[in-house]
């Protein structure tokens, strides 16, 4: 690791232009725990470190009617997961970043360093898509903004183009009668990345019945996924064993898990169709629930989903 | 002598005393081997075979010796001894020589000293290697049969030490006379101890050719020697002084950086610091032998055990480390702590191209718990009793002999029963399921645990010193040689000397481990410390006071058998007012020219292991669809002779638990073609806080043991043994399952059910 030149960049333009000028081998840090271990095992070797943890102005969490959330990229796991405007707009959001790594993970990572990783393993984008999420790229040359369901390419790879920052990701206002959870299993209760993560979400109409769902799934293929077809086998539904199981059904096809040190393929894909019947059903009695009581319930839940 | 208030004949022993050295360690301030500097340090690093069975046709130091900023590079050809090391077999290389082969991935082949690290480590990548790669040999099954491929060409077979044959009675009788067999193979993973701090130290030249590492380790005298033997410098120019480690658990036993250091350190002139990485030290450190284990027992309907069969398979890796008496051990194990009449128990240990296998916490008593406990739930399964109620039924009683194992004699108290009605009462009562989905259980298992006490019945034991000072402030110096690796040696000692003397504990230093200037007292391992080196102390303490009774007389005129000693003062015990302070005798005896110093030696040179027993019990909710574990709530029953410190031991049993459910639930490092797949800690699955019970009653049945320092017996390995056992029973009794190789992760647990048809 010797020779790695340090920018500290001072605006989102600055930090754009030093990526531009610096190149092929230059990379943004944010919390930097996602490249730092890269860079210890030496399956990255930048040469030079562009810093964005000076850059306040991405460190915010607002409400604003017509946009939503508004979360800025260099906003820690644990803002997010402490914020009492979060708890009461996406609480979906508070209990996936409870279970993020542990809290010393969740000070120093970002919510814009873990989407830009381009990881699969991690939890926020199962969340953040069931809500349909949308984010901010930033360059000097001006902003796009873009569906989040767009943002993941393949493994470790993004839309983010060359000399670009991701600089907000945005929440939309939900619906009333929606509920969303996100459950997630590991083998610790603690540090590890889910090896199955499963965001889900139901917004029903005052009949109870399902207007609309979105399940995404962590972990079991190249970037996370979203399962529009098998969830739209609930449009239109009340929940039933039947139906819960045959969205799981296709969810568990759906995934691409690989096998490894954490489960076989063929686990995975069994926890799969279990978290993804356990989110849906939660999801659903809290959208319900959501109906009667008040809005912004931000229920704990463990990690499996019980 | 003044009773202390809870009835107990002790003033410091029975008390729970704080670490000494705990609030150095909670501050910051300790010193570990990684915060040792020296002025002028050079930085040393280690080249490592990437393959786990490879020729080293040539190995070219010339261009990192050219590099700017490189000191030393260091290979075979500088080692000027036997260049081997290893206490039960000296097989293992200090640095792997041009044409013998790497044995495991991980092994040395060159050592570098720079300026910096990041330059040793640059320097790495220009020593020029050339291999011939070889097959690696990783069944251990197939490696053990006859004309099977060698790891070691210079050895006959795979085979690493003596095979074990233990018989009594006439098992093929035994297994015709039972109503009720129960048959099993299982098999244990390869655990890592993954201490905190991994090996690190400095090595630093001394005039005259010798060096000094400052560097920890479970055993300095013996890392003493095997430097000089495997490096050729004589014994006395070789000092180590062991640094307090960040956790050792058995895996600092031999010796790591102390050889790589001395030779840098040596060849550069200057002062050399190395740490290893932790995936370094994954690579290089000795982990728990995986075993399989098939147990066959047999019982009478109303429950007697009446024959015992068991055949053991150690994978010990490429270097036999400890594997010999860890096998000696497992097999000791699966004796139980039963009376049966009829046992035959087979155990051999395979060298492989897999990571190098011996000591860790439990030395093959966890691998042999899980099977034969196991078999004994099973037993009880199948003859519908309650598992504590067959236990109790079969339990030596005292005044038999062992089960089988040579390595012990019951001459001291039979404590089963007592243990396993505590535990029956500490049960309460099974906890609810918190949910539809979840499964409750519970299990129990029990062992005979053994220590070590001083009896040379594991090598190089033989024998404990321990002296004692008294300074002119009154305060009193105990070394020995030990290592502080966070088991409390030190506060034990303290609590031993400040007892015998009438001191305060805070007025004991303890010095350990420097081998220019302690006593030899073996190494820090085998549950041993607290009574050997406990014993050790007490008669160096008796030889100190005698002198001082003997010097206050003169003082105090009044005979030494007339003294007492308390609150750091000789007196006569009939007029207490008569008295003189410690620090007024010693100013008085060195102008006197006094010695006031007690040497104990403590010995039992024909004496055997001491046993013990213990018990555990485990409450756990399964996820019946995910298969995922969650220990609730565990109890922990040991005889401990005496509690001599009993929050100390209390943290003792509470680690070594979660170290068992480690060993139980999470932690496994498999290997392909003898390369590690759980490479760091990244994918290797250490139990966090949030992973172990959520409850552990610890209790301590105390029946003093004579020998014992106040009665009291080692204790600090024994609560990981019945973990794995209790914990696979428990998932049994929620699942009606049976998980026979461990880690129970939750895919084996789905499989299992799976299997058994009862999967959605
Ligand atoms: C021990 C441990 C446990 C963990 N457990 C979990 C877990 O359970 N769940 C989980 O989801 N994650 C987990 N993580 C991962 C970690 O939480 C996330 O990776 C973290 O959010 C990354 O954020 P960062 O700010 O540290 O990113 P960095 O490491 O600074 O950056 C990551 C990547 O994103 C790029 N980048 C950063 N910010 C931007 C930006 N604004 N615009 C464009 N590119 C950017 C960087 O160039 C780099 O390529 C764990 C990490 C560790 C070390």
């Amino acid at each position: 690791m010797t020779g790695v030149e340090y920018i500290e960049a001072r605006s989102v333009e600055e930090a754009s232009r030093a990526l531009t000028e610096q190149g092929e081998g230059a990379k943004l840090i944010a919390g930097g725990l996602a490249l730092i271990i890269l860079m210890n095992h030496r399956l990255l070797q930048p040469t030079c470190l562009i810093s964005i943890r000076r850059l306040r102005e991405l460190r915010y969490i607002r409400w604003d009617d017509a946009a939503g959330l508004r979360i800025g990229a260099l906003t820690t796991h644990r803002e997010i997961e402490t914020s009492r405007v979060v708890r009461r707009r996406a609480p979906v959001l508070v209990e996936m970043e409870g279970q993020v790594g542990s809290i010393q993970v969740r000070n120093a990572g970002t919510i814009g360093g873990n989407l830009c990783h381009g990881d699969p393993r991690e939890d926020p984008a199962p969340a953040l898509l069931v809500l349909d999420a949308e984010v901010t790229l930033a360059s000097a040359a001006g902003a796009r903004s873009l569906p989040l369901r767009g943002f993941f390419v393949d493994f470790l790879s993004t839309a983010l183009q060359p000399g670009e920052l991701l600089t907000e990701v945005r929440v939309p206002p939900l619906p009333p009668g929606t509920g969303a959870t996100y459950v997630k299993f590991s083998h610790r209760n603690a540090l590890d990345f889910p090896v199955a993560g499963v965001g889900a979400r139901v917004t029903l109409d005052a009949d109870g019945v399902c207007q609309d769902a979105r399940l995404a799934l962590g972990a079991v293929g190249p970037t996370p996924l979203l399962c529009d077809e098998a969830a739209g086998l609930l449009r239109g539904e009340r929940p039933s064993p039947g139906l819960l199981e045959e969205v799981a059904r296709r969810a568990r096809a759906l995934a691409a898990p690989s096998s490894d040190v954490f489960g076989s393929e063929e686990y995975k894909r069994h926890l799969v169709g279990v978290l993804s019947r356990r989110a849906l059903e939660q999801a659903w009695q809290v959208a319900g629930d959501g109906r009667e009581a008040t809005r912004g319930r931000g229920r704990q839940r463990s990690r499996e989903g019980a | 002598m003044a009773m202390a208030s809870d009835g107990s004949p002790y003033r410091v022993i029975g008390q729970t005393v704080p670490d000494v050295r705990g609030p150095a360690k909670t501050t910051g301030q300790e010193r570990y081997n990684i915060d040792v500097t020296f002025p002028g340090m050079l930085h040393g690093k280690t080249l490592r075979s990437p393959y786990p069975h490879a020729r080293v046709l040539r190995i070219d130091p010339s261009e990192a010796e050219r590099m700017p900023g490189v000191i030393a590079v260091v290979t075979a050809k500088d080692v000027a001894g036997t260049n081997r090391f290893g206490d039960y077999a000296a097989d293992q290389p200090v640095l792997v020589a041009e044409g013998e082969t790497a044995k495991m991935v991980g092994d040395p082949l060159a050592l570098v000293a720079a300026e910096s690290e990041a330059l040793a480590e640059a320097a790495l990548e220009r020593i020029q290697v050339e291999y011939e790669v070889l097959p690696p040999i990783v069944d251990p099954e197939a490696a053990i049969q006859p004309g099977a491929p060698r790891v070691h060409e210079d050895r006959g077979s795979n085979i690493c030490g003596d095979p074990v044959v233990l018989d009594r009675g006439d098992v093929e009788r035994g297994f015709a006379e039972s109503d009720v067999i129960v048959e099993g193979t299982y098999r244990t993973p390869r655990q890592e101890h993954a201490y905190m701090e991994p090996a690190a130290g400095v090595g630093v030249p001394e005039p005259g050719g010798g060096v000094t590492l400052y560097a920890g380790t479970q055993a300095p005298m013996q890392a003493r020697t095997s430097v000089s033997r495997a490096l050729g410098i004589p014994e006395h120019r070789v000092r180590v002084v062991p640094v307090p480690m960040g956790g050792a658990f058995g895996g600092k036993i031999d010796v790591s950086v102390h050889p790589h250091l001395a030779l840098l350190a040596l060849k550069s002139g200057r002062p050399v610091r190395m740490a290893w990485r932790s995936e370094e030290s994954f690579q290089a450190s000795p982990k728990r032998n995986p075993a399989r284990i098939r147990v066959k027992l047999g019982a009478r309907r109303d429950g007697t055990f009446v024959a015992c069969e068991a055949d053991v398979l150690l994978n010990g890796g490429a270097y036999a480390s400890s594997s010999p008496p860890v096998l000696k051990v497992a097999c000791c194990y699966l004796g139980g702590p039963y009376d049966i009449p009829n046992v035959r128990i087979r155990g051999v240990a395979a060298y492989t191209n897999d990571p190098i296998a011996g000591a860790f916490r439990g030395f093959g008593g966890p691998q042999a718990a899980f099977a034969l406990e196991t078999t004994v739930n099973k037993m009880a399964t199948a003859l519908g009793t309650d598992p504590i109620a067959l236990r109790l039924k079969n339990a030596l009683v005292q005044g038999r002999s062992t089960p089988i194992s040579p390595m012990l004699h019951l001459d001291h108290p039979v404590t089963l029963p007592q243990v396993l009605t505590r535990i029956r009462e500490l049960a309460g009562p099974k906890p609810e399921p918190s949910g539809p989905r979840k499964k409750v259980g519970r299990g129990v298992a029990c062992t005979m645990p053994i220590f070590d006490t001083s009896s040379g019945a594991i090598y190089l034991l033989k024998g404990t010193g321990a002296n004692i000072e008294l300074l002119p402030d009154g305060t009193a110096v105990v070394r020995c040689e030990s290592a502080e690796f966070g088991e409390g040696a030190s506060t034990l000692l303290a609590q031993v000397v400040a007892e015998e003397l009438g001191l305060e504990v805070k007025d004991v230093t303890c010095v350990l481990g420097d081998t220019s200037a302690v006593p030899k007292s073996g190494r820090a391992v085998a549950s041993r410390q607290a009574f050997c080196l406990g014993n050790a102390a007490m008669l160096a303490a008796h030889n100190l006071r005698t002198k001082v009774f003997e010097a206050a007389a003169d003082e105090l005129e009044a005979p030494p058998e007339a003294l007492g000693l308390a609150e750091g003062h000789v007196f006569v015990r009939e007029r207490p007012d008569r008295r003189i302070s410690l620090g007024k005798l010693s100013w008085a005896c060195r102008l006197k020219g006094i010695e006031l110093r007690g040497d104990g030696w403590f010995s039992q040179p024909h004496g055997k292991l001491g046993h013990t027993f213990s018990a555990g019990l485990m409450d756990l909710e399964v996820d019946e669809e995910t298969g995922k574990v969650r220990p609730l709530r565990s109890v922990v029953v040991l005889d401990v002779g005496r509690a001599l410190n009993p929050g100390a031991l209390r943290g003792q049993l509470i680690g070594g638990e979660a170290q068992g459910l480690g060993f139980a639930l999470l932690e496994d490092m498999p290997t392909e073609g003898g390369q590690i797949l759980t490479p760091s800690l990244m994918e290797y699955l250490l139990p966090t806080a949030s992973d172990v019970t959520d409850e552990t009653i610890v209790s301590f049945v105390e029946e003093p043991y004579p020998a014992g320092p106040y009665g009291a017996k080692g204790a600090s390995e024994h609560s990981v043994k019945d973990v794995a056992p209790a914990l696979v029973a428990a998932l049994h009794d929620a699942l009606g399952v049976w998980i026979d190789e461990i880690p129970a992760t939750p895919e084996k647990v789905w499989r299992a059910l799976g299997a058994a048809g009862r999967t959605a």
